[in-house]
């Protein structure tokens, strides 16, 4: 794959604001490239590209020339390059599946092809296999786990036998757990099939380790290029809103030569090598025993309870998912995270909070209002909720409008003056005028959860706020979610993003297949992390790292960055 | 794998459809009878319920509609029909597997791409229902009215159809690009992995929707 000064522009954007900036790039044969950088900074089309996709099905304006496999996508037809070895798998395999069942799915491929049904027999086993799927072949793919999915989608690319596999965010719906198992199959599917394969990614600390190269991109402006630890090992990236791994970043302000660590692991080794001749006996053990449901943080005396659940029961209309014995509370002021696998029961959950189902047996209360009792809109004063897709929440024809909609029972000067105040302080003011649904994803984003913010919730429940935010986002949520909480609102943050739960959150909340298996300050994350893995809270890296020391004999407390620089260093 | 040759499935129908739209009163007993057996032969009965809850405002306002032009027995029936109609869909959709309805059309010599979209189309209602359900709860926990009188509930539900319509054609888009990644139309020999029987039991089960439709007609008429 060759890029010669690409430049693009999507359709009617100005002179100014291209999406790739005179990029000049080659990915040799069997290499394994991660593309990186922040939000908006030209990952996906660089990949949509390489397929065609753009600008034939976008639209807009390109410069340079491109080659992929010796032809030009931007005049052969996307499904001639698929049709030649160019594979692509998206973000979220669900928006890309074609048929009902998985070997249906698998077969779409092979079958547009022409191939013999015996050949396309042959390919549905030879994929399934490799991903660790056979025998799923007439299971429905609405009843299989988001990892599943994800597995299936990436056998239907290997259906085609790719020369060229294109991965646009493959872990960005997955749980920790789940992205890593993924990230480790992709990188033995490059090492068996030998193809070339491009990916963007985001969890850079588990990505970068496994690649040949890292690619990073910033404003549409290649900034870095080269060997995962040279790449990534540049101490103004962070600015930039590139999520360098945070042992990166650890690294490079305690000025350690090249290669810097990408993994907890590559720190912990690093560290453990240097002091080799010191290390301390552990003092720190690692406690695995004891009930994790023990001491609920959340019942503190000193402060109110604003969500209840007593032993809860809950089951969908056709029996599809049961919520069971659940009971927890939680407290103003508070920060905590709803983490579990995929289809561990976390949206239904943040419903049932919120009186937008009702439980079929014990009870909930939201801010002392039993919800199956209480009219909706009562409690709906006390409750807001943002969605993962801004897209569903934005309804007003104007961003200022989006914001007063929900203060139609607030006098008008007041609802005018927290709207001016929520549009200052999200950035809006000067798109107050445009249509939402205009905007760029972080922008929809940032209105979808000022127009949540607007109402003064007591309770904030917020579904993967972190998703498609860059590094640079992500800093100011975690601010915006420590200043609520300090204003005495709840935060309940559902998300399988480990560094923001992390950073952000207080508290955590574990479920698993309904059940409450685990209820775990995140202060764990400090002073045992072994107990918070073993709760099923994946680690942050951090934390991670501190394990990886203490396990081998150096004992360090950290959970955050600063922490973990004053201890070693 | 169903109990019938997906070409008798559609058959049976397009004797349904037609028999509730042309078979009078007849038709609709008929017609009725024969969607809600399918209904209940699927166990989908919470999810009917569901649908016919969304389609109870729209019969409402045709039956008031006849009702206020004087002919309130022509909107019973006309609220009847929609929603035994509706219930047909369903039940169709529930009996019905994508690959092999492809299979029957294409057998039919209807071209791969209209099959496909019919298809994909029907696979559409879930993701769309789910959008709704999202949109919705959003509104609610925002204080936008989507109950009480119907001009309210009008008004609220308005404000739903653009993200609605956007958040459509967005997948309708992502879909398009999955397949053209997949070499959708790459080569117009497409190969069809079903090969349909026809047995003993098609034949009489199609000769049983002729009868059907040619009864029901006949009894209207």
């Amino acid at each position: 794959m060759c890029l010669h000064d690409i430049s693009f522009w999507y359709p009617g954007a100005p002179p100014a604001e291209s999406s790739l900036v005179t990029v000049r790039l080659s990915i040799r044969e069997g290499e394994f490239a991660l593309v990186c950088g922040p939000s908006g900074s030209g990952k996906s089309t660089l990949l949509r590209l390489c397929l065609g996709l753009v600008p034939q099905f976008t639209g807009g304006r390109l410069s340079g020339t491109v080659t992929v496999l010796g032809r030009d996508p931007t005049t052969v037809r996307p499904r001639e390059l698929a049709a030649a070895g160019v594979g692509l798998l998206f973000q979220n395999p669900v928006e890309g599946f074609v048929e009902e069942r998985v070997g249906a799915e698998v077969a779409f491929g092979p079958q547009n092809l022409g191939l013999p049904v015996e050949e396309i027999d042959r390919r549905i086993a030879e994929s399934l296999s490799a991903v660790g799927m056979g025998g799923f072949e007439e299971r429905r793919l609405r009843d299989l786990s988001a990892g599943q999915q994800q597995r299936v989608a990436l056998a239907a690319a290997l259906a085609l036998r790719p020369r060229l596999l294109l991965l646009d965010e493959p872990t960005a719906h997955l749980d920790e757990e789940t992205a890593r198992s993924i990230l480790a199959l992709i990188s033995r599917v490059h090492q068996d099939l030998g193809a070339t394969v491009i990916m963007s990614e985001h969890r850079l600390a588990r990505a970068a380790p496994l690649v040949d190269r890292v690619v990073v991109l910033a404003a549409g402006r290649l900034v870095g290029n080269g060997p995962p630890s040279e790449a990534l090992g540049r101490p103004e990236l962070s600015g930039l809103g590139v999520p360098v791994p945070r042992v990166t970043q650890a690294a490079l302000q305690l000025g350690w030569h090249l290669p810097v660590p990408l993994s907890p692991q590559q720190f912990a080794g690093r560290v453990l090598a240097e002091r080799r001749t010191g290390i301390r006996p552990s003092s720190f053990a690692v406690r695995r025993e004891g009930s994790l449901l023990d001491g609920r943080p959340g019942t503190e005396k000193n402060r109110r309870i604003t969500v209840a659940f007593d032993d809860v029961g809950f089951t969908y209309p056709r029996g599809g998912f049961v919520i069971a014995g659940l009971s927890f509370t939680l407290c103003e002021g508070e920060t905590v995270a709803l983490v579990g696998p995929s289809g561990a029961g976390k949206s239904t959950v943040a419903r049932l909070a919120l009186g937008l189902l009702k439980p079929a047996r014990g009870w909930v209360a939201l801010c002392g209002l039993p919800t199956d009792r209480t009219p909706f809109g009562t409690l709906a004063a006390a409750g807001g909720l943002v969605l993962q897709n801004p897209l569903l929440q934005l309804l007003a024809e104007r961003v200022d409008e989006e914001l007063l909609l929900g203060l139609r029972d607030v006098p008008p000067q007041d609802a005018q003056q927290r709207t001016d105040a929520l549009l200052r302080a999200f950035g809006l003011e000067g798109l107050r005028a445009r249509h939402p649904l205009r905007l760029s994803e972080g922008q929809r984003r940032r209105v979808a959860l000022a127009a949540v913010l607007a109402r003064r919730p007591k309770v904030l429940i917020m579904d993967e706020p972190t998703l498609g935010q860059d590094e640079l986002e992500r800093a100011s949520l975690v601010r915006l979610t420590r200043d609520l909480a300090e204003a005495g609102a709840t935060v309940l943050a559902i998300s399988h993003d480990v560094e923001f739960v992390n950073d952000a959150c207080e508290r955590a909340l574990v479920l698993h297949d309904g059940r409450l298996v685990a209820d775990v300050p995140m202060s764990l994350a400090r002073d045992d992390p072994g107990r918070l893995h073993s709760a099923g809270v994946p680690l942050a890296e951090i934390p991670e790292t501190a394990l990886e020391l203490s396990v081998a004999g150096w004992p360090v407390r950290a959970r955050r960055l600063p922490e973990l620089l004053a201890a070693i260093s | 794998m169903s109990l019938l040759d997906p070409r008798v499935q559609l058959a049976w129908l397009t004797a349904v459809v037609l028999g509730l739209l042309f078979g009078r009163d007849a038709g609709l007993v008929a017609g009725t009878s024969a969607a809600l057996g399918a209904v209940i032969a699927t166990r989908a009965i919470h999810p009917w319920l569901r649908v016919l809850r969304a389609l109870v405002p729209l019969a409402l306002v045709i039956v008031a509609l006849d009702f206020l032009a004087g002919q309130a027995g022509s909107g019973l029936r006309a609220a009847w029909r929609l929603v035994a109609l509706a219930t047909t869909g369903f039940a169709f959709a529930q009996l019905a597997d994508g690959e092999a309805l492809i299979a029957a059309l294409q057998s039919l010599r209807v071209p791969y791409a209209v099959t496909f979209v019919l298809v994909a189309g029907a696979r559409y209602v879930p993701a769309t229902i789910g959008d709704i359900v999202s949109l919705r709860d959003a509104a609610r926990l925002r204080g936008v009215p989507l109950d009480g009188p119907l001009w309210r509930q009008l008004a609220g539900w308005r404000r739903l159809l653009v993200p609605l319509l956007v958040g459509t054609i967005r997948r309708g888009l992502q879909l398009g690009e999955a397949m053209e990644a997949r070499a959708f139309g790459a080569n117009r020999h497409r190969t069809s992995r079903i090969r349909l029987r026809w047995r003993t039991r098609d034949s009489v089960a199609l000769a049983a929707a002729v009868g059907f439709l040619a009864g029901v007609l006949a009894l209207g008429h």
